[in-house]
């Protein structure tokens, strides 16, 4: 496992209730918000665009999984801020087009390995329906991430993200 | 708690994580309540493989007649499907069997289009079948094929000359 995702997993990893891992997960995808701003704000053309419509997606993503968190009857407890893309993904946007799309198609696999652990450890079932509308939006960011990387579009049967060890 | 296994939207999307949490609390915090049962399991394992055989009968013609590199992803995306039937029927215990399925069109690109419609129905037959499945590795696997599933959904939109994700829940919404 790489250094992206010994960080995103040990959010679930840590995680050790439903609540818990409800708040992993939306902490994290409120971390891929910002780090699509971030590589947004160095990007251009296509690429711009794309990052630009992918944190939208996230915002949206993090609204379902806070709304998954309220039904539970507690609320977040923080959020993430700049430095915080700075430890998960260090150097995000100082690398080059390329390096920017590999080092979110890096975050993007990671996150999708992690709702897989959350998938098998969950209590309350019923959170999985949010959990994999979440994830398959994902999985399609990957194929989108890859596209513009020139990298095969969908290298496995079993999409098991970073965990594969080919997260881009 | 009952939520009607047709299709997902958005607003379903954020109400299950509601009514998820509404339920914990009137049934108590106990992990491992109400988990469904084998028989319930092995019925919606039978309903996911229905699903996969009818995606592989209409991404096979397009898979045959595409060319170039088209026609090779399509057929890669047809490898996949058949180690997703074999890992559903491994789950099953059963051989993986040629279900009956609605006529495919001939003409590959009409055939993309169905392949297409198909997928994104089996997408949300996996998804939907999460919440069903009291077996965890079982869910790993179902949630495996359902990513793969995204993304070959993604992939066919873009042999379609669309966009790889049009939206935040993969079509889900």
């Amino acid at each position: 496992m790489n250094l992206v995702g010994e960080r995103v997993l040990w959010h679930f990893a840590e995680a050790r209730t439903d609540t818990a891992l409800t708040r992993a997960g939306l902490w994290l995808e409120q971390l891929a918000v910002l780090s699509y701003a971030r590589a947004a704000e160095v990007l251009t053309g296509d690429a711009r665009a794309l990052a630009e419509r992918f944190a939208a997606h996230e915002r949206e993503h993090a609204a379902a999984m806070e709304s998954a968190l309220q039904g539970l009857t507690v609320s977040a407890r923080n959020r993430p801020v700049g430095v915080d893309v700075d430890w998960h993904l260090p150097g995000l946007g100082d690398g080059g087009r390329d390096h920017t799309l590999a080092q979110l198609a890096e975050l993007e696999s990671w996150l999708l390995t992690g709702y897989q652990d959350m998938g098998r450890r969950v209590g309350e079932l019923e959170l999985l329906r949010t959990v994999g509308g979440v994830m398959a939006g994902g999985a399609q960011h990957l194929v989108a991430l890859r596209a513009a990387l020139g990298r095969p579009l969908a290298p496995h049967a079993l999409e098991r993200g970073g965990a594969a060890g080919l997260s881009g | 708690m009952v939520i009607t296994p047709a299709g997902l939207s958005r607003r379903r999307l954020l109400e299950a994580g509601a009514l998820a949490g509404t339920a914990l609390l009137l049934g108590g915090c106990g992990h491992g309540r109400g988990r469904p049962g084998r028989d319930a399991q092995t019925a919606v394992l039978r309903g996911l493989l229905a699903r996969e055989a009818a995606v592989v009968a209409a991404l096979a013609p397009a898979a045959e007649g595409l060319a170039g590199a088209r026609g090779r992803r399509a057929r890669r995306l047809l490898g996949q499907d058949r180690v997703h039937l074999a890992a559903l029927s491994a789950a099953l215990g059963t051989p993986a069997t040629a279900a009956p399925s609605p006529v495919v069109p001939a003409v590959p690109e009409a055939a993309l289009a169905v392949a297409l419609a198909r997928k994104e129905a089996a997408l949300a037959a996996y998804v939907d079948a999460l919440p069903r499945l009291g077996d965890g590795d079982l869910r790993v696997t179902v949630m495996q094929i359902a990513a793969a599933e995204a993304e070959h959904a993604a992939v066919l939109r873009l042999l379609l000359g669309r966009a790889a994700a049009p939206d935040a829940f993969a079509g889900l919404a």
